[in-house]
């Protein structure tokens, strides 16, 4: 399956998935013009992941790793976050463990609440990682 | 410590102005000397308050678009201890009732309570019809631990101005 890659701008993050290493980051700034479009190609890709790989019985070898590195999120963007959150922390019932990585500036502690509030809503603890 | 604007706009919101504005903010933060903490909490709730008007500004008359008394309105400024974060824009009068109700329901609750508020709202799975998500508001009383200082006032048989006034602590970090 190919990767998926989106470049960032002012406005909206780079993401990057990629269904060999299972890595899967987000970077940036989220406050696309379109959330909603941004974020369905997202889910889309990992949906049809979830798919190939139940279908083929392969998920990657060194498991699932995600990668946020976010310096700002919508309130919008959030939401769909938690989405993408929901499918893969989904596959746990495949034996898949995802490891989630919350990357935060040092000085902003709202960002690392925003995590929190996530892990929280999601009942999934987070790795939380200085960006410096 | 002196009082001063920061930023203040007239006009109608669109994305790019957001942009704009988010630039003409980050100009000012080391002019002004203001702490990376407290940037962060104006920032953020300066989008989710630019948002909100880009979103609801949609009742003006046909034809008015451009008339001063429908025209939202935008600033930031800082007094003796506090940043000061000021919006005001027309809304529909029938959307008035549950966006009151939001409100003064946001006012009834501490932290803890808006946590909460935030986790069952962003467990619903719902969005507006706006595409909103339903947080901005409650990411707004999070940010401020303040209440929310509000007010309607009548444009006309269909609109009133809504004008929402967020404080944030200078030294809060």
């Amino acid at each position: 399956m190919l990767p998926f890659y989106s470049g960032s701008s002012d406005f909206s993050p780079r993401a990057e998935f990629s269904s060999t290493t299972g890595l899967f980051e987000l970077a940036g700034v989220s406050r696309p013009e379109n959330v909603s479009a941004f974020y369905s190609q997202l889910i889309d890709w990992l949906k049809i992941f979830e798919q190939e790989s139940v279908h083929s019985g392969t998920w990657p070898g060194n498991g699932i790793t995600v990668n946020f590195k976010l310096t700002y999120c919508n309130s919008a963007s959030s939401k769909y976050i938690f989405q993408i959150l929901e499918i893969i922390l989904s596959w746990k019932r495949y034996g898949i463990q995802p490891v989630i990585n919350w990357y935060y500036d040092e000085s902003d502690d709202k960002m690392k609440d925003d995590g929190q509030d996530l892990a929280d809503a999601l009942e999934y603890n987070f790795n939380y990682l200085s960006l410096s | 410590m002196e009082n001063y604007t920061i930023l203040d706009h007239s006009g109608i919101i669109h994305y790019e102005t957001i942009g704009e504005l988010i630039h003409t903010f980050k100009d000012q933060i080391h002019v002004k000397g203001i702490q990376t903490g407290t940037y962060k909490k104006i920032l953020l709730v300066m989008i989710e308050s630019l948002e909100n008007i880009m979103k609801h500004s949609e009742c003006c008359p046909s034809g008015q678009n451009h008339a001063s008394t429908y025209m939202p309105v935008f600033s930031i400024r800082k007094n003796v201890s506090q940043f000061i974060i000021a919006s005001s824009n027309p809304v529909k009068k029938q959307s008035i009732p549950a966006f009151k109700d939001r409100l003064e329901y946001l006012n009834t609750l501490d932290q803890q309570g808006l946590k909460d508020f935030y986790k069952k709202t962003i467990t619903n799975g719902l969005f507006t019809n706006r595409g909103g998500a339903g947080l901005g508001l409650i990411e707004i009383a999070k940010i401020s631990g303040k209440k929310i200082t509000y007010e309607f006032s009548p444009l006309d048989d269909h609109c009133d101005r809504f004008n929402m006034i967020i404080t944030i602590d200078e030294t809060s970090n």
